[in-house]
């Protein structure tokens, strides 16, 4: 189950990415790219909580930027 | 903040992190995997371009900086990290005294304000964007700007501000999850622009006229102005100035099982200031090419939107990208702002001053043209607070070797240690002459502050030190 959740996260992620790369390639255009970024942006958050650790790195409550 | 809890309220704040607690390289490299892909890239990347750094001095500075920036991650901090175990706040006071590193903490706070301001500056221009309310950068450092985005940033930052009060958990859980899909996200900006740019060949990009367009455009509205390669190769080395050359990152370090962890900042800054800074450039590049008129401010000038370069570029996607982005940035700025408030009045509440931190912030991000000199300010931070990390270095390195004791005020029960001071306050008290009287580039001041702080903590020490005997 927990790893069929990641999946599913990754591929979320993975079409963020990819429909940029589709956009590149001249397979999408921007209005649909845009649609498919950011139905990959809501699969990545509806599934990432539920397998990524809730234990905070110990970077946590440092300022980077 | 409290003597008993120096920097937040983690394990391990006033003892060395046991064997136990040590976490292999490969926390270090996911963490940092996650870490400069922050609010901050979406300005800065846009403000190289508007500065007129040419793209092959930007690929080639970046890289070199970029490269700089880890070697001193790995052979300045990680070897005192690991040696020591302690975060930079214990070993600040017992090298200074509590008195001395509340001062210091303090000095972070107002700097921490100031980047939390920025931060909601960056987000409320998102949050701006379905509205049709716009960033726009006035001609006055402290004016506002309009007042329907004045609003919005009051709005952004008294949520960031409710939301830190709260503690930094639930964002920093949020700013975990966010990590890989931001730096996703930048990358997809990147892509999306070079498109829409008409630079998708070998040809077009090593020709690179897309960029010096784009930078003729700037100009011909901003008027003339040079960003050259050393100044790109030296901002990218020290804008990080206060976490590596300054230290701050021992507190991440102390927990490293070896020395090699600290390469892991290299994944960081080649993803957040490296690929982030070119895409995020590129969206101010894309911008002025797909729709100049929304990048032209009443005044006639330029500036970069954050919000409305994202949401040009990938739509929904970039709005919640940048205020995400600046939201988990602002939230443990403004956090550990409110820390170091309390530290100075210890009987007000953390949530007290986290949101008298977050009132200070909110008002900073009132004025535009703060965000809009994010280049100047992160090397002033970088000078600032880079200069006590000499402190450090010497103390470990050099006071034996020089038959002094190190630790000093460990050692002598002293909470006010005036060498310290001094060899802080007037190599950045120079400085900062130099930045505000003279126009020095402000990233230029940090490794000589460094040193000077340095060398004058030596001498002051050998003259005001008296023998003292060895304690734990």
């Amino acid at each position: 189950m927990r790893s069929s959740v990641k999946l599913i996260s990754i591929l979320g992620l993975g079409t963020t990415l990819l429909a940029a790369i589709l956009f590149w390639a001249g397979m999408f255009d921007l209005p649909t790219a845009k649609i498919a970024m950011l139905a990959g942006t809501i699969v990545w958050f509806a599934t990432c909580p539920l397998w990524m650790g809730r234990e905070l790195p110990v970077d946590s409550d440092q300022v980077e930027i | 903040m409290s003597e008993e809890n120096s920097t937040a309220d983690g394990e391990f704040e006033r003892t060395p992190v046991p064997d136990r607690a040590l976490l292999g390289a490969g926390k270090f490299w996911g963490m940092y995997a996650g870490e400069h892909a922050a609010g901050t890239e979406f300005m800065i990347g846009p403000l190289f371009l508007a500065a007129g750094a040419s793209l092959q001095d930007l690929v080639l500075g970046l890289l070199l900086g970029n490269i700089l920036a880890v070697l001193t991650w790995r052979f300045l901090v990680a070897p005192i990290a690991v040696a020591k175990r302690l975060t930079l706040y214990y070993q600040l006071e017992r090298i200074a005294g509590g008195a001395l590193v509340k001062l210091y903490n303090v000095v972070n706070g107002i700097l921490f304000c100031f980047l939390a301001g920025a931060m909601i500056t960056v987000s409320a221009s998102a949050v701006g964007v379905p509205f049709n309310v716009f960033f726009r950068v006035p001609e006055s450092t402290f004016a506002f700007g309009d007042t329907s985005f004045t609003l919005i940033v009051i709005l952004v930052g008294a949520v960031m501000t409710v939301v830190a009060a709260a503690g930094y958990q639930t964002v920093a859980r949020v700013a975990n999850i966010a990590a890989p899909w931001m730096v996703v996200v930048f990358a997809a900006c990147g892509i999306v622009s070079l498109v829409q740019l008409q630079a998708t060949s070998a040809a077009a990009l090593h020709e690179g006229a897309f960029w010096s367009n784009a930078i003729a455009f700037v100009q011909e509205h901003n008027g003339p102005q040079q960003f050259s390669f050393w100044q790109i190769v030296i901002f990218a080395w020290l804008c990080n100035g206060a976490m590596h050359f300054g230290m701050s990152d021992l507190s991440i370090f102390r927990f490293a099982r070896s020395k090699s962890s600290g390469w892991a900042p290299a994944i960081g800054m080649f993803l957040g200031h490296y690929m982030a800074w070119i895409a995020a450039g590129l969206l101010l590049a894309a911008l002025l090419k797909t729709s100049p008129e929304l990048a032209i401010s009443a005044d006639g000038k330029i500036s970069a939107n954050p919000g409305l370069l994202a949401f040009q570029a990938v739509g929904w996607t970039g709005i919640l990208c940048v205020v995400i982005a600046g939201w988990t940035t602002a939230n443990p700025t403004i956090y550990r702002a409110g820390l170091a408030f309390q530290g100075v009045l210890p009987n007000a509440s953390r949530t007290t001053m986290t949101l008298v931190a977050g009132a200070v912030a909110t008002l900073a991000g009132a004025f535009p043209n703060l965000s809009a000199k994010l280049l100047d300010f992160v090397g002033l931070y970088g000078t600032i607070l880079g200069a006590m990390g000499a402190v450090i270095f010497v103390d470990h390195y050099l006071m034996n070797k020089f038959g002094l004791s190190d630790e000093y005020a460990n050692r002598t029960n002293i909470r006010f240690h005036a060498p310290v001071l001094i060899a802080w306050l007037l190599p950045v008290g120079v400085a900062l002459y130099f930045v505000f009287w003279q126009g020095l580039f402000a990233a230029y001041a940090v490794v000589p502050a460094w040193l000077a702080c340095g060398l004058i903590y030596l001498l002051l020490s050998k003259i005001i030190q008296r023998p003292v005997a060895a304690v734990d």
